[in-house]
C-alpha cells in the first residue's frame, strides 16, 4: 500500500526525495510536527518540502498505519513512527544500501 | 529548540481551531480547496504550517496539486480516524448522556418514595433506608465530579468561541441555562395555577406537562453541549483531566443501581403491602415503577461504565 499511494507526490523524482521516506526518515529520531519535519528534511535530506506534498504524504502514511498522529499542541500535531513505519524504513534503508554499494563497486570496476 | 519545536511565532492555546484569526486571508481560502473530511483531519495543523512558510509561487503550486489530489485520492477519515482525542472526547460524552438519562430516572425515583408510606419504610428499617443513603451519595458523588470535569471544558469551549467570535458555540452553551430557566418558569406557573391543589385531570396534565418540559429540556440541553464539545477544538489536556471524573461518575451511577435494585428488594420483603401497592408515578404499579427506573439506570450505567473504561485505556495507550 506504501508504494501505491507515495509516489503520487508532485515533487518525488528519484527515491531519495520521496517525501514519504524522507518523513519516515525525520520521524525516525523522534515525534516532530509538520515545520519541524520541513526544517529537518532540509537539514539532511537536501530538500525542502512544500506544504501541501507534505500533508499529502502524512496522510498517505497515517492511512497506511506507518505514522500516528500525537495530541495537538498550540494547533501543531506532531506524528511518529509506527512499528509497522519502523519496519518498512529499516528495509528501505537496507535496499538503498545495497544500490548504493552495488553501483560504487560497479563504478569502481568499470574502465575509465 | 526541541525536535517538535517550531518556528519564534507561538500562538496561544486558545486560538485552537483553523486558521489563527490573524492569519494571511489566503491561508483560509487555501484550506477551503481541501475536502471537507481532510479539512477535518488535518485543516488546523495545515493551516498552522502555512502560517509559518513564506508565500511563493513554488508554495502555492504544491498547495494547489496537493488539494488536487486529495480530492482525486482521498485518503479517508473512515479507516484511521478519528484520532484517539476524538475517540475520548466521545467517549466521556457518552459519559455525559448516560448520567443525564440517570438523573432523569433518579429523579423518578425521589418523586416516587418522595411520599410519607417510603419514608416511614426508610425511617424503620436499616435494609430499605440504607440503600436509600447510598442512593443520595451516589447521586452527589456523580453530580461534583460532572461539575469538575465539565466546567473547565465548557469554560473553555466558550473562550475559545469568544475569541474567535464563532456565536454557535456560544448559543449552544447558553441552551441549557435557558431551558432550566423555562423548566423553573413553568413549574412556578403551575404552582401559582394549582394553588390550592386540585386533583382529576387536570392535576395529570399538569404534571406530564411539566415532567414532559423537564425531559425535552434535558434532551436539548445535553444535545447543545454534546455538539458543543464535539466542535471545539480546546487543549486536549482537559479531556485527559475529565477521564478520573468520568469513571468517578461511571461508578458511582453503577453503586447507585446496585442501592436501587437493593431497596426494591428490601421493601419487597420487608414491606411487601407497600411494594405490591400503587404508589408509582401518577399511581401507577409500584413494583413495575421501581423496575422500570432500575433498568434505565442499569442501562445508562452500563454505558457510562463501558465508555468510562474505554477512555481510560485510551488515555492509558
Amino acid at each position: 500500500m506504501y508504494r501505491a499511494t507515495m509516489h503520487r507526490d508532485t515533487t518525488a523524482r528519484s527515491s531519495n526525495r520521496d517525501p514519504g521516506l524522507l518523513i519516515l526518515a525525520s520521524l525516525a529520531a523522534g515525534p516532530r510536527h509538520g515545520y519541524a519535519m520541513v526544517e529537518d528534511i532540509a537539514r539532511f535530506g537536501g530538500a525542502r518540502l512544500g506544504p501541501g506534498t507534505l500533508y499529502g504524504a502524512l496522510a498517505r502514511l497515517d492511512e497506511a498505519g506507518l505514522i500516528e498522529a500525537l495530541d495537538a499542541t498550540d494547533r501543531r500535531r506532531p506524528y511518529r513512527l509506527t512499528d509497522a513505519g519502523r519496519e518498512l524504513l529499516s528495509g528501505e534503508i537496507d535496499a538503498l544500501e545495497r544500490v548504493v554499494l552495488t553501483v560504487r563497486d560497479r563504478l569502481a570496476d568499470a574502465p575509465s | 529548540m526541541t525536535a517538535i519545536d517550531g518556528p519564534g511565532r507561538q500562538p496561544s492555546p486558545d486560538r485552537a481551531a483553523g486558521p489563527a484569526r490573524d492569519a494571511p486571508r489566503w491561508v483560509a481560502l487555501v484550506v477551503q480547496l481541501f475536502p471537507g473530511g481532510w479539512r477535518v483531519r488535518f485543516g488546523t495543523e495545515f493551516a498552522a504550517l502555512l502560517e509559518a512558510t513564506p508565500l511563493s509561487p513554488r508554495v502555492v503550486f504544491d498547495v494547489l496539486v496537493a488539494a488536487v489530489d486529495a480530492h482525486v485520492h482521498p485518503t479517508g477519515p473512515r479507516r484511521r480516524w478519528p484520532l484517539m482525542i476524538e475517540r475520548l472526547r466521545l467517549f466521556q460524552l457518552t459519559v455525559f448522556v448516560s448520567w443525564v438519562v440517570f438523573v432523569v430516572a433518579g429523579l423518578a425515583f425521589q418523586r416516587m418514595t418522595e411520599g410519607a408510606p417510603f419514608n416511614a419504610v426508610a425511617a424503620d428499617q436499616p435494609a430499605v433506608g440504607g440503600p436509600y443513603l447510598a442512593i443520595v451519595g451516589g447521586a452527589v458523588v456523580s453530580l461534583i465530579m460532572v461539575v469538575l470535569a465539565g466546567v473547565p471544558i465548557a469554560l473553555a469551549i466558550a473562550r475559545v468561541a469568544s475569541a474567535q467570535r464563532q456565536w454557535r458555540p456560544l448559543g449552544l452553551l447558553a441552551v441549557p441555562p435557558v431551558a432550566l430557566a423555562v423548566w423553573i418558569g413553568l413549574t412556578l406557573v403551575l404552582i401559582a395555577v394549582g394553588s390550592p391543589p386540585v386533583d382529576g385531570p387536570w392535576r395529570t396534565v399538569a404534571f406530564l406537562t411539566w415532567v414532559g418540559v423537564f425531559v425535552l429540556a434535558a434532551v436539548a440541553s445535553t444535545v447543545a453541549v454534546g455538539a458543543a464539545a464535539l466542535d471545539a477544538d480546546i487543549d486536549d489536556g482537559l479531556y485527559r483531566r475529565a477521564t478520573t471524573p468520568a469513571v468517578v461518575v461511571a461508578a458511582a451511577m453503577a453503586i447507585a443501581t446496585v442501592a436501587v435494585a437493593a431497596w426494591g428488594i428490601a421493601l419487597a420483603i420487608g414491606s411487601p403491602a407497600i411494594f405490591w401497592g400503587s404508589d408509582g408515578i401518577l399511581g401507577s404499579s409500584t413494583p413495575l415503577t421501581w423496575l422500570a427506573i432500575t433498568i434505565a439506570m442499569a442501562g445508562a450505567s452500563a454505558f457510562a461504565v463501558r465508555a468510562a473504561f474505554r477512555a481510560r485505556a485510551e488515555v492509558a495507550s
